[in-house]
């Protein structure tokens, strides 16, 4: 943490080229291929002009009835670069990590949903988050952070889907060599 | 990184010079900024705190808890129970240029620690997620004098909920 008290040199900040925290949800409905494959649809993130955007951390809870975990696999979709090995333990990634507890609910009438489906009341944790694994992504601001949802080896009934809830946290930060910016 | 003033010295341990801790006190010092507010049932509501005139505040932290309590009985008397359930969900917004730092209502329990706390409404014994270690959350972001930090938040409950969030950081006196 930069405490001035500690280090001795006031902070310096720029009120019009700060990065910008930015916090981006979706809810993500998984649904079977009937060959054990969940799979998402995928999510774009227009990133505005002007700016790149540094992810930091992943935060996700979702309905997980089984109780057996959650394997995940999330790639950018404009060059299939995966964040982190496929099959991933979810809870491992990103915290809470999910629940198995049918009790909890977050009921979801309000939100301009992102998939485009509305539902009234979903099964997830109420689990608070206390940190997460830091992933450090740069996305330029000509590209859209494009995200693939996949969950190998699923243990669910091929039925069921699966409901995510995922938020990613980075700071947009400013192309200092675009004019836009300039002093 | 390289804490305290002298340059000579273990680098590890190094100690720091009261003097300089206090010139730069006097226009930067750490403080913590309170939203408490309540969300009637079915309704959205707009929480404030207040930047002021004090100076810009640069947040570094954040920290938050709400209720998570429902009525299953609506009728008189209403059964109120905690349920465990995150009804409130909200979006931050910097109030001095109207910019939203989340794109969509994001569920409380998404971006605050440590989360669900008890609720006075109930005397229900429930197993909230109020103990034990839990970390702040990362926000760094300097909002500036004379601003306000806001969270539109939503209620989707049928009882009114309350939430505590605590933005930590520093004041940053002087305004080069």
């Amino acid at each position: 943490m930069n405490n001035p008290i500690l280090t001795g040199k006031e902070i310096e900040f720029d009120t019009v080229r700060q990065p910008v925290p930015q916090w981006f949800y979706s809810r993500q409905i998984l649904k079977n291929d009937q060959n054990g494959l969940y799979i998402g649809q995928n999510w774009n993130i227009e990133i505005e002009y002007g700016r790149a955007f540094l992810l930091e951390n992943m935060y996700c809870i979702f309905k997980n009835e089984s109780g057996n975990g959650l394997n995940i696999s999330i790639s950018d979709a404009t060059n299939s670069r995966q964040f982190f090995l496929e099959g991933s333990r979810a809870n491992l990634l990103a915290t809470p990590g999910g629940t198995n507890n049918d009790a909890q609910l977050v009921p979801n009438p309000f939100t301009d949903d992102l998939t485009g489906i509305t539902y009234s009341r979903e099964f997830l944790s109420d689990l608070p988050v206390n940190s997460s694994k830091h992933i450090g992504y740069m996305e330029p601001y000509r590209g859209n952070v494009s995200l693939n949802f996949k969950l190998p080896n699923q243990t669910q009934t091929p039925e069921e889907e699966i409901t995510l809830d995922i938020v990613l946290f980075g700071y947009l930060i400013v192309q200092k060599n675009l004019e836009m910016w300039s002093k | 990184m390289k804490y305290g003033h002298t340059k000579k010295g273990n680098k590890m341990f190094t100690p720091i010079d009261p003097a300089v801790a206090f010139a730069v006190q006097n226009k930067q010092y750490a403080e913590s900024l309170l939203l408490n507010d309540v969300v009637e049932p079915g309704k959205k509501k707009l929480g404030k705190v207040s930047i002021s005139n004090l100076g810009h505040f640069l947040c570094q932290r954040i920290t938050g808890s709400y209720t998570t309590i429902e009525a299953k009985n609506p009728q008189e008397p209403a059964e109120i129970t905690d349920t465990g359930i995150v009804y409130l969900r909200g979006k931050l917004i910097d109030g001095s240029n109207q910019r939203s730092l989340f794109n969509d209502y994001i569920p409380l329990n998404l971006f605050l620690s440590p989360g669900r706390t008890r609720s006075a409404e109930t005397t229900q014994t429930p197993v909230p997620n109020d103990t034990g270690l839990f970390y702040p959350i990362e926000l760094n972001y300097l909002f500036t004098i004379n601003s306000d930090i806001l969270l539109e938040v939503y209620n989707s409950s049928n009882v009114a909920q309350e939430y505590n969030i605590m933005f930590h950081g520093m004041r940053i006196r002087e305004v080069k």
